[in-house]
């Protein structure tokens, strides 16, 4: 399809650790469209992360991705070389890691930084940098008066957004933001999610948004993907999602954020995080399922359509089927 | 025979409330390097409230630099104000004798943000139950230390069993939190002060966590003061609430009033950035805060709101306000 | 204390990891090893092995009579060696102990205390850190008739504790503000108990570094002294034979035995204590240690 940007197909990106092999993340495979939002959600250890780094091809040992395509407008990256792929990183697919605040240089300004990420894969001469560094500043909402400043002179945003700005430099296709705004106050969370969303209308880009909060994905993404222990388990629109969740830990998500409108219970979601080394038998949320039947335990279920563009993994669905769109 | 004079004294006791602070200011010197002048922070700008002897959950609700962990380890006593006391059952805690200080220690405890880094690496988890029920000298003999470290595990849902023999490490988020709590609630405090106990665990741990506070409260009489920048988990949890902002309350009463129908600019733009799992109920309006500028903006002696509110008026600048009472249980700090 | 021996223990773990590495394991095989044959083989000598003129002088290796020769004053080489290595290893070893202690005193009671503890035992320490080694020993040297051995030892502490005060102090430091120390201190723990049962324990990796990396350091200052000839004469160590091998010409006359011999042994020593620290730093850092996987 032409208004397909990425195709994931199968991917498995796997560690090698003291106790075993931990499968991060398992067998995914999921698409985002031109110019669409889509988000990741899912808790910490579900291989979001790892997700996110393996299509920047970030994965370093002992990580390693043991199979599976990243098509990306029509070339599989994980064939590409080094020398190939650095056409590709930053220009057209950049990363806003995890923490990035924390991954700024406290001895470098903000300016010899962005310049950095910017020369590092486009020979831009001095002069045209002096000027494209403060129309970026702006275009994420600094004053152009940040450039000359360190990272500890700035606040919590105010670093996020440098670092978004670093990753809109060379005006990517596809933007991964892997839970940008999860360290910070939540009127910053929500100047910074504006401001993405500023950014992605005006430079058009694709954008993947990797977070753990719920209520930060419904109010941003056009199409959402539930992970759980390194595989996703339900896909669907935004708003198809929110409104009727299909797969049980999705539901479960859900009515775990707590509201302002009215007050309830807090529903917890039984159980311990799952084991990566030693997956559950079967369906992986088996354990915690309140819906759980007899075939739960022992087959995988398949993502299989269920209702128009939306997926989910689960034996109350469809009948073990796999389709794709 | 005359009980009067017993049943004021019972009354009076049991209205004094058992925690009062009183215009507690703490101000941090910053040192500024060789040619630049000391900076002052004030981290705490006269804050006053209390908590009554019947188990409430009070949260403090703000973000970051608003004073909210400055003020735990106030009243924890790791630090001392710089002017105003803080009063615990009558008297002055920089004023106690060392008894009255252990017995403070011991009514007054803490569960912290980060379950991992509270447990030393070192030693394994139930190293720090047995060292709290030995150094308060709960009981007499060494086969009942185990006995109470149970009970307490007990109460927030943990097995002996599950945590014995563990390291830190070996843990998950929410049982180390969990273990927190527990060795907490094993000296049998009056009042737990918990800073953002459930921020850095899983959205799935958050809730059976709330309810081990809840469950604390309501069965074994435990106040917490509930520190957090959530405010959606305080709506449900707690009973009163104080929105802080830059070291001043700026509102504060019951949970519905405040919540429901917030008075301060400030209230009012926290909830409205509290984003909802509606696709359909999207933020319309764009929020346009004021650039941070490191805090050097409020050297007037106004309202230190006045560089975001939209609502600004000239006596902002001039004078700070005071607080004012809107409703029943309900006060504002604020000129509207 | 007793608590803290026994923590030691039950953290069976850790001293696993320790000598699973195979640096620190090889270090250590190499210093035990260079320890036991010195003990043994000093104590097979059937004469005092310093007396001078037992046997003919620059005498090259020979079997089996001199394994390793006769030095230029007539002794032979061979035991002279393993009572060198003894003397060296024995102030390494003192120095290492004694100055590692000491600092860890200090950085501990200067970083926990704050204020003008800190600042003076700082100040003690900046300064123990900067008078310059070479100038005061020579002093010194001049001022007392003979140099022992634990005239040696005793110089050596004095210029070596600074440094080790001053990491301890810095991760002390940060150490204290960790949430650890706060429930400790909310369970109701006193200072001083604070200081030796939580923070200590933590410094582990720290003071393994530290004491290596002082034993390495107080070797080789031995050597160099020593081979000054400000070293300890009442006995010889391997800085005193590189001295005696100097002070004949040895490298002129060819008597490659007699200066060979003792860098060869103060090289296998200082390689064997390089390895145990890196392999510490390898467990010590978590980062490291999963590069290895």
């Amino acid at each position: 399809m032409s208004n397909q940007l990425l195709d994931v197909k199968g991917l498995k990106v796997y560690y090698s650790g003291l106790k075993g092999l931990v499968k991060a993340v398992d067998d995914v495979s999921f698409q985002v469209g031109k110019k669409e939002i889509c988000g990741i959600a899912g808790e910490s250890g579900c291989g979001k992360s790892t997700l996110a780094s393996a299509l920047a091809r970030l994965i370093v040992p002992p990580g390693y991705i043991e199979e599976g395509q990243i098509v990306f407008d029509g070339t599989d990256l994980l064939k590409l070389d080094e020398e190939q792929f650095r056409e590709i990183r930053w220009k057209r697919i950049s990363i806003v890691p995890q923490s990035a605040m924390n991954a700024l240089n406290p001895v470098m300004k903000v300016s010899e930084q962005i310049a950095d990420a910017i020369t590092a894969h486009e020979n831009v001469p001095d002069r045209d940098l002096n000027e494209r560094i403060p129309e970026l500043l702006k275009s994420v909402g600094l004053f152009p008066e940040v450039a000359r400043m360190f990272p500890h002179e700035l606040s919590g945003g105010m670093k996020q957004r440098a670092v978004i700005a670093m990753a809109i430099a060379l005006r990517p296709d596809l933007v991964i933001a892997d839970e940008s705004t999860s360290a910070l106050d939540v009127t910053i969370q929500r100047l910074i999610l504006q401001t993405l969303m500023d950014l992605r209308r005006r430079l058009g880009f694709s954008l993947i948004l990797i977070a753990h909060d719920m209520a930060v994905q419904a109010q941003t993404v056009d199409r959402l993907n539930v992970m759980y222990a390194g595989k996703i388990v339900e896909t669907g629109s935004a708003i198809d999602l929110f409104k009727e969740p299909l797969h049980p830990y999705s539901k479960m998500l859900i009515s775990s954020v707590p509201s302002l409108k009215a007050k309830k219970i807090f529903e917890a979601i039984p159980g311990l995080p799952p084991n990566l080394i030693n997956p559950p038998s079967g369906c992986r949320f088996h354990p915690r399922c309140p819906h759980i039947m007899d075939i739960c335990r022992i087959e995988e279920p398949k993502l299989c359509e269920v209702r128009r563009n939306g997926l989910v993994a689960c034996h109350l669905f469809g009948d073990g089927i796999e389709q794709r769109i | 025979m005359d009980w009067s004079p017993v049943i004021c004294l019972v009354m009076a006791l049991s209205n004094e409330s058992r925690l009062e602070v009183n215009h507690v200011t703490k101000i941090f010197q910053l040192r500024g390097g060789v040619f630049k002048k000391t900076k002052e922070l004030v981290a705490v700008d006269d804050v006053s409230f209390s908590m009554p002897r019947e188990p409430i959950i009070l949260t403090f609700a703000g973000e970051t630099g608003s004073g909210k962990t400055t003020i735990s380890k106030l009243i924890l006593g790791f630090s001392k104000p710089t002017s105003g006391e803080i009063i615990y059952n009558g008297k002055n805690i920089w004023k106690m004798s060392k008894e009255e200080w252990m017995r403070y220690r011991k009514d007054v405890q803490a569960v912290f943000q980060d379950p991992y880094a509270a447990f030393n690496p070192f030693y394994r988890v139930d190293h720090i139950l047995k060292l709290s029920i030995r150094k308060f000298k709960l009981v007499n003999s060494k086969s009942e230390v185990e006995k109470i470290a149970d009970e307490a595990l007990d109460a927030v849902g943990l097995r002996s069993e599950e945590i014995a023999g563990k390291y830190v490490h070996q843990l998950s988020g929410g049982q180390r939190q969990r273990v927190m709590v527990a060795r907490a609630f094993l000296l049998k405090p009056k009042i737990i002060v918990a800073d953002e106990p459930v921020s850095m665990i899983d959205a799935s741990m958050r809730a059976s966590l709330l309810n081990i506070i809840l469950n604390l409260k309501k069965e074994f009489g435990v106040s917490f003061l509930y520190i957090t920048h959530d405010l959606s988990t305080a709506y449900s949890l707690s009973d009163r609430i104080a929105i802080l902002y830059r070291g001043t309350i700026v509102e504060e009463g019951h949970i519905d009033a405040v919540i429901e129908r917030p008075a301060h600019p400030y209230t009012i733009s926290l909830i409205d950035s509290i984003p909802t799992p509606n696709p359909t109920d999207r933020w319309t309006q764009r929020i346009n805060i004021a650039m941070d500028n490191g805090g050097e903006g409020d050297k007037h002696k106004g309202c230190i709101f006045y560089d975001r509110c939209p609502n600004a008026l000239e006596t902002c600048l001039q004078k700070r306000p005071g607080m004012i009472d809107i409703e029943k249980d309900h006060r504002v700090k604020c000129f509207r | 204390m007793v608590r803290f021996l026994e923590a030691l223990r039950k953290r069976s773990g850790f001293a696993n990891e320790l000598l699973r590495n195979r640096k620190i394991l090889a270090g250590i095989v190499i210093f035990l090893g260079m320890s036991l044959i010195s003990v043994a083989g000093s104590y097979l000598a059937p004469y005092n092995p310093m007396r001078l003129g037992t046997f003919p002088p620059e005498m090259p290796p020979s079997f089996p009579a001199h394994i390793l020769g006769t030095d230029s004053i007539g002794r032979d080489l061979l035991f002279l060696l393993f009572i060198s290595i003894l003397n060296s290893l024995q102030i390494g070893l003192a120095v290492a102990g004694f100055g590692t202690i000491f600092g860890l005193l200090v950085g501990l009671i200067s970083a926990y205390s704050g204020g003008f503890t800190d600042s003076a035992l700082s100040t003690v320490t900046d300064i123990a850190l900067v008078v310059p080694m070479l100038p005061v020993l020579i002093l010194v040297s001049s001022m007392i008739r003979v140099v022992e051995i634990s005239t040696m030892i005793l110089i050596l502490i004095i210029f070596s504790w600074a440094w080790t005060s001053r990491t301890i102090r810095a991760q002390t430091l940060s150490l204290k503000e960790r949430d650890f120390v706060y429930m400790a201190k909310l369970s109701g723990m006193g200072r001083f108990e604070i200081v030796f049962r939580e923070i200590t324990p933590n410094m582990i990796s720290y003071v393994g570094v530290n004491f290596f990396g002082t034993c390495f350091w107080a070797i080789t200052a031995e050597a160099g002294l020593s081979f000054l000839g400000l070293g300890p004469q009442t006995t010889t160590t391997l800085g005193n034979m590189l001295y005696w091998a100097q002070n004949y010409s040895s490298i002129y006359k060819g008597l490659w035995w007699a200066w060979a011999t003792p860098i060869v042994a103060i090289s296998v020593i200082l390689v064997a204590l390089y390895l145990v620290n890196i392999g510490l730093d390898e467990v010590a850092n978590p980062k490291l240690a999963r590069q290895r996987l």
